[in-house]
């Protein structure tokens, strides 16, 4: 099992390697340049600009350099939109307050899909199963952009305590965490029910009950280990998604998270800070899908037994 | 399992029931705290990097020039950093006695010497500054930020071999060669003097002079030419500033209003990376030094930047707010949310879509009011059709203004029959109209009668909704008065621009906001040295117009000039003025002394927070329900 996980951690590795080496060579092929501004600018400050930032150098170079900077000294680059600012320190800012919003994001999520998905295995085809259907379906057809404001105007308008948007008090994260959660939740509760009727619809269950198992304990021991395992390896890259935060639900409530900077960093052409992003969502991808793979392994013997 | 879930969901909204009896903006306005929506994330707070309106909103209230602005007039000023003025009968040199009492935040004095660093650095060659061009009304300004150093060094020169006419007829292609030739190349240069071309009346002494004058300079490093420059900057004393122009300016303190002409801490920076340094590190919270009424707080990426009360500032006895807090919200829907769910005292900006409902529920609070801005569209004339004149004239008689305005844009503007907008005491010639049947006829002239085998030409836009939707409105326009039919092409901001600045377009849907309150500003566009023309239109005619408004010190001999100037422009129609923008907004009737101005630079000590008798938070105005 360790050989396999220093295995996926190799690959890893060559995935973000490879990752940002494509960004770095896209984002340069993009019309226009991170000068832009609303004023044309005279050819010799652009130059001086670009010459700043060592942009005046070839692609090979610069691509060496951004290496060397982050390997050697641990710079991921100055922003070229915000100067004097470090992408790290823009990380360091808004990391924090999209992995809040994700947390609970996710806490909402894992604790109304999955037992809706359950409930909707174990009631197939009657009205709790319809109803739990339709609410996800809605849920991951109504895209954030319309849910959100209607949570703001339909909730947060009317609650005392809840705020339409803005990041000035701790209630603030409940809206866009409910709204981020929602649309996961949703998720979650087809593809919990998928796995459960799968399982449900196993020898191994009728055994159970025929043993005289409790309906509870069918549920509990013999049947979530294994129908969860499509919710658990869905989750891995959820997480991470959520995590790193959404830049309709950031903008609709006015949240200052690193979704934004990844819309903005890309129509400003901020290219270290692309870069920055990029890289950190990437690794955190690939540690989600490391945590997700372990845990399948030690939930599901088949999967160690393959590998070793 | 059901009755902790129910027990969860209770304690939770218990817990939020019970808390937040005030609204942000009722526990601000308590503190003297004043919240403003800021359209976008600040980039800078450095005068020399900012560019943005948001930034300058915020740098206007960390620093000041010389002169300060009304808080109720764009075209009045008062003392500021300067005490007194005069200027000479020319009114291109200029004489700014400092106040003594003028500190920075640190207890440094503002002296001239801070004025000049600034200059200096926001011209400097190797620097980069977007708004250098600002400056350029000070004599040798634009020849040091360009480094045309040929002709900086041979004016500097203690002989003065060559006459200053006899410089000027060398062409700039051949000062640029010069300028950026090596050691080596100029050495061989030395050697045969016409590898390049000359001025013919210029003898070989001459041209040996300014080849060794070069060689010299090359030698010892290509060092900074701001002393031998002799940009029009004095300071006879640490309190005394004197500006020399290059053409008579009566409007000149106007121009000192922008913040490229503020004042910049000599002695931090000198501390901090030199004057080259970009960083800013001098304007971050913590570290921050300014001479205005308030200086840098808090800076929270996408979140808020917070001001505080300057106590070092020379009238803070003047300043009731205790801080500014400018929130970056891009998103006006959001915006206007979160001032009826009573976050922000003032919104930047409310779109037109909701336009009716802010009036419906705000009233009075709901503003729109005249802004410095144009709202236009681009046409490439090198382009055909777009190359003959009657064609840019039919599609422009076409477009129905006032329509646009009541339907589209929704009040948000006035019907543009010009360019320049209105102010600063200048008439704009109204000279388009909307004329569907003599429109018709033009195109007819052209060669396209009832818009037969008109080429499908394309209509590019940023990606904002409301672009998108007066693009759809001037299409049907010009199809149903024209016959003709243009596609619309929607990209997003930094590719639009690019394909903009390389003329890679047909018609363009652009935007201008004056810098200062001045018609040159919007005029400058036009002629043929501008950078931001972009249209590939100009006319001798024209320039001309331009420069000899420039040139001449009286002032309505001035505007007569420029609208003369913009008669011709608007004649030979390289751009479709659309309508002339009203800046929309909500402001909560707490705020006091906040007057509507074309620039929307408000002067931060004239405003002040009264509690209101209005309820502040609807959801309790509700509950009263």
């Amino acid at each position: 099992m360790i050989k396999m996980i220093l295995k996926r951690m190799a690959q890893g590795v060559l995935v973000l390697f490879i990752l940002e080496t494509v960004t770095f060579f896209l984002i340069r092929l993009m019309p226009g340049h991170p000068f832009m501004g609303e004023k044309n600018l005279p050819s010799h400050v652009l130059a001086q600009l670009q010459a700043n930032y060592g942009l005046d150098e070839s692609a090979i170079v610069q691509y060496a350099h951004y290496w060397q900077n982050i390997l050697l000294h641990g710079n991921l680059g100055p922003s070229l939109i915000k100067e004097g600012i470090g992408v790290s320190d823009i990380l360091a800012q808004a990391f924090p307050v999209s992995l809040s919003i994700g947390i609970w994001g996710m806490i909402i999520s894992i604790l109304t899909g999955i037992p809706a998905g359950i409930l909707a295995a174990l009631y197939k085809n009657k009205w709790i199963d319809w109803s739990v259907m339709l609410c996800a379906m809605a849920g991951i057809c109504i895209p954030a952009f319309v849910l959100a404001p209607l949570f703001g105007i339909g909730l947060g308008m009317h609650i005392p305590g809840l705020s339409v948007a803005g990041w000035d008090d701790p209630y603030c994260i409940i809206l866009p965490a409910l709204t981020l959660g929602l649309v996961n939740a949703a998720y979650l509760a087809r593809l919990t029910r998928g796995g459960m009727l799968e399982i449900l619809s196993m020898d191994f269950i009728r055994t159970a009950r025929a043993k005289g198992a409790s309906p509870l304990r069918v549920i509990i021991t013999h049947s979530l280990k294994g129908g969860l395992l499509p919710a658990i390896s869905y989750l891995g890259p959820a997480f991470a998604a959520m995590i790193t935060g959404s830049f309709v639900v950031e903008t609709c409530f006015q949240v200052p998270g690193m979704g934004q900077h990844f819309v903005n960093a890309t129509t400003d052409r901020d290219y270290f800070l692309i870069q920055g992003l990029v890289l950190f969502y990437g690794f955190l991808i690939v540690v989600a899908n490391l945590v997700v793979d372990i845990i399948q392994m030690l939930i599901n013997p088949r999967l160690r037994s393959q590998e070793s | 399992m059901m009755r902790v879930y129910a027990l969860l969901c209770l304690s939770f909204f218990t817990l939020i029931w019970g808390c937040n009896e005030q609204s942000s903006v009722e526990k601000a306005t308590k503190n003297g705290i004043l919240i403003l929506g800021n359209n976008a994330e600040p980039q800078s707070f450095d005068p020399h990097i900012a560019t943005s309106v948001g930034d300058m909103h915020i740098i206007n209230t960390l620093m000041e020039g010389l002169v300060r602005g009304d808080p109720a007039n764009d075209d009045k000023y008062h003392p500021g950093v300067a005490q007194s003025w005069q200027s000479n009968q020319q009114a291109n040199e200029w004489i700014f006695h400092l106040r003594k009492d003028a500190l920075w935040s640190d207890g440094a004095p503002v002296t001239s010497g801070d004025f000049a660093y600034a200059f200096h650095r926001l011209l400097h060659p190797n620097f980069g500054g977007r708004y250098a061009d600002m400056l350029y009304p000070l004599i040798h300004a634009e020849e040091y930020n360009k480094n045309n150093r040929g002709i900086i060094l041979c004016k500097s020169s203690i002989e003065q071999l060559i006459p200053q006419e006899k410089l000027a007829q060398i062409s700039p292609n051949t000062w640029n060669k010069l300028n950026n030739m090596s050691l080596v190349e100029l050495t061989q240069l030395q050697e045969t003097p016409n590898l390049i071309p000359w001025a013919e009346s210029l003898t070989n002494g001459e041209k040996a002079h300014i080849i060794s004058l070069m060689i010299a300079d090359a030698q010892a490093g290509k060092p900074d030419l701001w002393d031998k420059a002799q940009v029009g900057v004095e300071c006879p004393d640490s309190h005394t500033l004197v500006l020399k122009l290059r053409s008579p300016m009566p409007q000149l303190p106007l121009l000192l209003l922008h913040i490229t002409w503020f004042p910049l801490p000599q002695h931090i920076l000198e501390n901090r990376g030199g004057i080259l340094d970009r960083t800013g590190s001098w304007t971050r919270p913590g570290k921050a030094v300014s001479n205005g009424p308030f200086v840098m707080g808090t800076h929270r990426f996408n979140d808020y930047v917070e001001v505080i009360k300057n106590p070092s500032y020379h009238a803070a006895n003047r300043v009731k707010l205790n801080a500014i807090r400018f929130l970056p919200i891009v998103n006006g829907f959001t915006e206007t949310r979160m001032f009826f769910d009573g976050k922000i005292h003032i919104t930047n900006n409310v779109p037109p879509e909701m336009s009716d409902l802010a009036h419906q529920r705000a009233g009075n609070n709901y503003r729109q009011e005249n802004y410095y801005t144009t709202i236009f569209y681009r046409l490439n004339t090198k382009h055909p059709p777009l190359n003959d004149v009657r064609i840019r004239q039919a599609l422009s008689m076409a477009v129905d203004r006032d329509t646009l305005v009541r339907e589209v844009v929704r009040g948000a503007g006035t019907p543009a029959y010009g360019f320049t907008p209105p102010g600063a005491g200048y008439q704009t010639p109204k000279q388009i109209k909307f004329n569907p049947q003599r429109a018709r006829q033009l195109l007819a002239q052209a060669g396209y009668p009832n818009g037969k085998g008109f080429p499908r030409l394309e209509l590019m836009t940023t990606s904002r909704e409301v672009q998108k939707t007066m693009a759809e409105a001037i299409q049907a326009m010009w199809q149903k008065h024209l016959n003709i039919h243009i596609d619309i092409r929607s990209c997003e901001w930094t590719a639009y621009k690019f394909a903009q600045n390389t003329m890679q377009y047909d018609i363009s849907s652009s935007s201008w906001s004056g810098d200062y309150l001045d018609p040159s500003t919007f005029l400058d566009l036009w002629t043929s040295q501008s950078g931001n023309n972009n249209t590939g239109w100009n006319t001798p005619n024209f320039d001309d117009k331009l420069n000899q408004a420039r040139h001449t010190g009286n002032i309505p001999q001035r505007m007569t000039l420029l609208q003369q100037g913009e008669d011709i422009m608007l004649d030979q129609a390289p751009v479709i003025p659309l309508y002339w923008a009203k800046r929309c907004y909500l402001k909560r009737p707490e705020v006091k002394g906040w007057h509507p101005l074309l620039l929307d630079n408000h002067v931060p000590e004239a405003i002040t927070l009264k509690e209101s008798s209005l309820p502040t938070n609807p959801k309790k105005e509700e509950s009263h329900d």
